[in-house]
């Protein structure tokens, strides 16, 4: 069993969550229906993972919060000013 | 007649400018070659790049833009590689999903990319965050686009006409002078312009009018009024064989803001009559002028040629604009701008009428050497001919709308290009709501060629949505067996109800559009 940081690119039709791995750029598509009700595009999760399989999802609003301000800034910055 | 006589060392690549080359690419999962079809002024390429979207759209000559790059799977790179494709003007991610912009990271670290464009959304993932960072290695910036913002996007026009033209377009007529100078015939002008036309004969007045550009020109005057204000062309157009010529090399340097250019090289001109040979030197006489025409090139010698090298007596009819030349037993009589000619009071023909040319005569000689028992071989270059004026384009923003939705896929940018009669919508990752949005927005969403939203998804393309856009031929990007299931059924059975020609990457792989303005053809690499 493992920890892994990942986040979630997209929901496919409201069905299919593909999540993205931080480390590696390894995929899962998830049925929604194993993410937390609340789980949103663009969140980050906490997965534990066992033989490959993901067996637990947790929202981790803490890297999703950081990640968002650090990649907001980035874009902010490269943003042309019109 | 038999131009045949003429020796013609005639470099027609450099010539007419046509692209003959094919590209040949190999994709990174096969070995197979597909052969990409010969640009023939537009082509959009729907790369097959596995689950997601990748669109390449090429000017024959001009800018090269792409949409979206597909996942970071190599697929996109590789294709673009394959075409050879060296610099990217316009790159745009319709919005942040991996599917759409993880092959952009990869083609912004290998080809050279001039300007970004995305919408205001942001995503927090890591290839994302690898997008941004390499816009700004590059030392890029984003410009965000929504509803009403247009990409200004530039084609090179070139003014000469193609080698298919040249054989199938008998009313074409192309003269070339031997100081710098190309005429083109008016109605071929027009459409290379795609612009109106008209002659008004009583006044001897040309009008060219387009979008935002009126030119006024008189036959045999060196003034020409643009927009309604004068200015001055070194040639003056003139009417040759009742065709309405129209010199370009000021028209294209001085009006159009384009590149014109032409080396034109005598080399021999080699005339045999009653078994002698003359070699003609040009050094102290006008050089030959050329004419493409009913899908021949004729060539016409200054008068003096006959007189000073065969010895012949020339009279000068000026009341009936009518040479006579005597040589030994004939009499020629030549009539200028009439295309018979009449040999000891036999007619035969020319193909082009002789003409006066900056006080110059000018005369298909070849036929009437023939006529009394002698020939003409006339030996010539012409190379690095370009008349080239800049077009722009304009890809029209149709979504997202200023006030975004709260879901990514709907602010995808939509896209809209006419590209003369043949117009393109593409659809992003738009669902129901952006689709909505925009029929609310009463936008002329009517298109040639539609590509799907969101992949052929049901989340997409409405019966109100593909019916407002009565496409031709529409195409869904997606991949082989994906866990989604696009396309789906619903619209599949939409597209077949409505009768649209489908096409999608799954099954037909990279699918390659290539058009003229007027009418398109399909490519597929299966």
């Amino acid at each position: 069993m493992e920890y892994k940081k990942g986040v979630i690119d997209r929901i496919e039709d409201g069905r299919i969550a593909v999540i993205f791995l931080e480390d590696d750029l390894k995929r899962y598509d998830l049925p929604v229906s194993l993410l937390p009700a609340e789980a949103r595009e663009g969140d980050w999760l906490r997965l534990t993972i066992s033989d490959d399989k993901v067996i637990k999802i947790e929202i981790n609003k803490d890297e999703t919060d950081k990640r968002r301000k650090r990649i907001t800034e980035k874009f902010l910055r490269l943003r042309k000013k019109k | 007649m038999k131009n045949d006589r003429f020796k013609l060392i005639y470099k027609l690549k450099s010539l007419l400018l046509v692209s003959i080359v094919f590209f040949t690419f190999s994709l990174s999962s096969c070995s197979k070659l597909y052969k990409l079809p010969e640009n023939k002024g537009l082509r959009v390429s729907f790369i097959d790049v596995g689950q997601g979207d990748a669109i390449l759209i090429e000017f024959n000559k001009g800018d090269k833009i792409l949409i979206d790059g597909g996942e970071k799977n190599g697929k996109a790179l590789t294709f673009l590689n394959n075409a050879k494709i060296k610099e990217i003007d316009k790159m745009l991610a319709t919005h942040p999903h991996s599917d759409h912009i993880g092959g952009l990271v990869e083609i912004l670290k290998n080809i050279s990319v001039k300007s970004v464009y995305t919408n205001e959304d942001i995503a927090t993932t890591p290839i994302y965050e690898e997008f941004l960072d390499v816009i700004e290695k590059k030392g890029l910036n984003i410009e965000t686009l929504k509803r009403e913002d247009k990409i200004k996007v530039k084609e090179i026009v070139s003014l000469l006409p193609s080698m298919d033209d040249i054989k199938t377009n008998k009313d074409l007529f192309l003269l070339f002078l031997n100081n710098d100078e190309i005429y083109l015939d008016l109605d071929s002008l027009s459409q290379k312009l795609n612009c109106k036309s008209s002659y008004i004969a009583e006044e001897k007045r040309v009008i060219l009018e387009g979008e935002d550009l009126l030119i006024e020109l008189q036959i045999d005057s060196k003034k020409i009024k643009v927009n309604g204000e004068e200015k001055k062309i070194s040639n003056p157009p003139m009417v040759v064989s009742n065709k309405i010529l129209i010199p370009l090399k000021d028209l294209v340097v001085k009006i159009l803001y384009g590149n014109f250019d032409y080396s034109y090289n005598v080399k021999e001109v080699n005339v045999s009559y009653k078994g002698k040979k003359y070699k003609i030197n040009f050094s102290n006489i006008d050089k030959p002028l050329l004419a493409i025409t009913n899908g021949k090139i004729i060539c016409t010698l200054p008068i003096r040629i006959i007189s000073e090298i065969l010895g012949a007596k020339v009279g000068w009819d000026h009341k009936e604009r009518k040479y006579t030349i005597w040589i030994d037993e004939f009499k020629i009589e030549i009539w200028i701008d009439k295309l018979e000619v009449k040999v000891n009071d036999e007619t035969i023909n020319l193909p082009i009428p002789p003409m006066i040319i900056n006080e110059k005569a000018f005369i298909p000689f070849s036929p009437i050497l023939e006529a009394i028992g002698g020939s003409i071989e006339v030996d010539f270059d012409i190379k690095d001919m370009k008349a080239e004026i800049p077009k722009i384009h304009n890809l029209r923003v149709l979504n997202p709308p200023s006030k975004l939705f709260p879901d990514i896929n709907n602010n995808s940018i939509v896209l809209k290009f006419d590209y003369n009669d043949i117009t393109f919508l593409f659809s992003g990752d738009a669902e129901k709501e952006a689709e909505n949005d925009m029929l609310k927005s009463k936008l002329n969403l009517n298109a040639t060629i539609l590509k799907l939203g969101h992949h052929g998804s049901s989340s997409s393309s409405t019966e109100r949505y593909l019916n407002a856009i009565t496409p031709e031929v529409a195409i869904y990007m997606a991949g082989k067996g994906n866990p989604y299931g696009h396309p789906h059924k619903e619209v599949l059975d939409r597209l077949e109800k409505i009768g649209v020609k489908v096409y999608g990457t799954d099954v037909n792989g990279s699918i390659v559009i290539t058009t003229d303005g007027k009418s398109y053809s399909i490519g597929t690499e299966r």
